[in-house]
């Protein structure tokens, strides 16, 4: 059968199933059911379908994805989380858009305690933004930040999708993520530099703070000092274990959500309702996308199967395309995948294609793991299908429309694609730090 | 204390798509709860674990040697449970873009499409996964790790799974046929 049929066959019933509206898991299944009927054998393939299932998340490598989003859980639900941004909020003073600046250095120190994009930006959007809002800030200048700084959590560690592409694509996870830290951290940076400036520039956006509110000297310092820096412990226990080889990437995950634990007991904090409240939240996100990597496992084997994943390879291998030329068009293809399907289904379509095309050029993997995590990062902001925006739409108030929040993230897309196009002329942004691991 | 938890579950389950108003309703609706549950548990329980055996470990006290099949079992069994109870949530992943504006009769047509697909997929699965389950019994192979059990107990989860998930398929079809003539 030709590779071309295979490919068609595949995609075309994912993507008729996903469009009509089956969920994205159910419409893996249901692509399975029929691709391991016709190309695994009848009914072998439907057994070999079942074994495959099970089998596809008896992984203890996926084991961090439900800690690492536990970690951000525990502090979001417990307050501590609230109490950080609060104590950001005091020490950020005579800067132009300061809550929007509070929103992006805040999101960002959130980051290095969260595994999840979503948690990320549901905790900054329901805290924030009212607040943003009624002082009269404009929503594009509200509502962009909060959900640029949400998808840094994908980068900077701890960060359950990149513990997922890491395992899925066969790269050391505990260098993918500390590669992750620098390209996140300048992107933080560079979404400050553009708040700053836009609100400098068009007056408008951004009310002015009163001078008389403004806290000095230890009142202003106190609440950081007491309720930010000690959260960096979570942060160190994290990455330390890993770093000294006290634990593996995974057993990190482990040791971030009991530290997390630690820290809410330590503050006073514990409430038998906000840990029930952390669990069950980090049940209902890690269920979804373990769910997806379920239903979605065999449908990459049952591209290799087919001979399409073979073909295509083989198609793209005659153009002799050089490195940079591949990792280019990789990227374009999960930026617009990214604007129609989630960030687990993209990786379960693309990367069989992918890791071997870069193996066989010789591209670095952790290279190319961080950039497609920007790339996949992007992909949680652009519409129609941009994750955060509808988490933004979730716990934004009534009057706020999808259009508008989807104006108000644009500039941060430049930006990021931006980044993408630094990382790619300068890649030692994301190998430097693992090259220090050794 | 059981209770306080599931209402809590209830709490964040948002969505919910129908009161229930019968007793096996109440019973069902609790089932599927109880699965986030014990999920949430689970993973509770696997964070403590992981952290116990680092730390007996570089301790040099002792290893507790199947923490790591234990762990994989435990995400494997919440991932296949919790299942149905995101679907009574309404709580799995949907690329919405095509539907999104539709209402009345199309949206009612796509959304009783789509849970149909749904049901005929899962009741396909839960035949095979139970079909598969009671071969591997049949063949009595064993799983040598640490831990030495019949392998087909790991068919468990997904044929509960599965079955769970027709169920709920064949509820949300039934009630949308239900609603037939009253969508304009």
């Amino acid at each position: 059968m030709e590779w071309q049929f295979a490919l068609t066959l595949l995609l075309g019933i994912l993507f008729a199933l996903m469009l009509v509206g089956v969920p994205v898991a159910f419409a893996f299944l249901g692509v399975n059911l029929i691709g391991a009927w016709v190309f695994m054998g009848g009914e072998a393939g439907l057994g070999q379908l079942v074994r495959n299932s099970i089998q596809s998340v008896s992984s203890f490598s996926l084991t961090p994805i439900p800690l690492f989003i536990l970690m951000g859980e525990i502090l979001f639900h417990s307050g501590l989380a609230f109490r950080a941004i609060n104590a950001v909020e005091r020490i950020i003073a005579r800067v132009p858009g300061r809550l929007s600046v509070v929103s992006v250095v805040g999101g960002t120190v959130f980051a290095t305690l969260s595994g999840s994009t979503i948690a990320n930006t549901a905790m900054m959007g329901g805290t924030l933004l009212p607040e943003m809002l009624k002082r009269g800030y404009h929503p594009k200048i509200a509502m962009g930040p909060i959900m640029a700084v949400g998808g840094i959590a994908m980068l900077i560690p701890p960060s359950a999708l990149a513990v997922m592409l890491g395992s899925l694509a066969g790269i050391s996870i505990s260098k993918l993520l500390i590669g992750g830290i620098i390209p996140g951290l300048v992107l933080a940076v560079m979404f400050l530099a553009y708040v700053m400036v836009r609100c400098k520039i068009e007056k408008g956006l951004a009310p002015v703070d009163d001078p008389s509110e403004r806290l000095t000297g230890w009142a202003r310092w106190k609440p950081f000092v007491r309720d930010v820096v000690p959260l960096f412990a979570i942060f160190v226990a994290v990455v330390g274990s890993m770093l000294i080889g006290w634990a593996s990437p995974t057993e990190s995950a482990a040791i971030g959500a009991v530290a997390s634990l630690i820290a809410v007991l330590c503050y006073r904090a514990f409430t038998w309702e906000s840990i029930n409240k952390a669990l069950v939240e980090t049940a209902r996100i890690s269920v979804i996308i373990l769910f997806v990597l379920i239903a979605s496992t065999t449908f990459s084997q049952l591209l290799s199967f087919s001979g399409a994943t073979t073909g295509l390879l083989q198609f793209i291998s005659d153009y002799k395309l050089t490195s940079m030329e591949l990792v280019i068009g990789m990227v374009v293809i999960l930026l617009i995948l990214g604007c129609i399907i989630d960030q687990v289904s993209m990786m379960m379509i693309t990367l069989p294609f992918f890791m071997p095309l870069a193996n066989a050029a010789g591209i670095d993997p952790i290279w190319l793991g961080v950039m497609l995590l920007l790339a996949m990062e992007i992909g949680l902001l652009t519409p129609p299908f941009g994750l955060l925006c509808m988490v933004m739409q979730s716990v934004a108030p009534q009057h706020i429309r999808l259009t508008q929040i989807y104006g108000s993230v644009m500039p941060f897309i430049v930006i990021e694609i931006a980044m993408l196009a630094m990382l790619l002329f300068l890649p030692w942004l994301a190998t430097g730090l693992p090259r220090l691991m050794g | 204390m059981a209770a306080k938890a599931i209402s809590k579950v209830e709490d964040m389950g948002e969505a919910l798509t129908q009161k229930p108003d019968s007793k096996g309703m109440r019973a069902y609706r609790y089932m599927l709860l109880a699965t986030g549950g014990l999920a949430a548990a689970i993973f509770a329980i696997m964070a403590l674990l992981v952290c116990a055996d680092v730390f007996l470990r570089n301790m040099g006290i002792t290893s507790i040697t199947w923490s790591v099949e234990v762990t994989e079992y435990m995400l494997m069994i919440s991932a296949f449970l919790a299942a149905p109870w995101l679907v009574y949530t309404n709580d799995h992943i949907r690329v919405d873009i095509l539907v999104r504006g539709l209402t009345g009769r199309p949206k009612w047509l796509f959304d009783l499409i789509a849970e149909t697909i749904c049901l005929a997929v899962c009741a396909v699965l839960a035949f095979q996964s139970v079909y598969s389950m009671l071969d591997s019994a049949k063949q009595g192979g064993m799983v040598f790790k640490v831990l030495i059990f019949p392998e087909w107990w790991l068919s468990i989860p997904m044929a509960v799974a599965f079955i769970l998930l027709t169920i709920e398929f064949i509820r949300r079809v039934a009630g949308s046929l239900k609603t037939v003539g009253r969508v304009a």
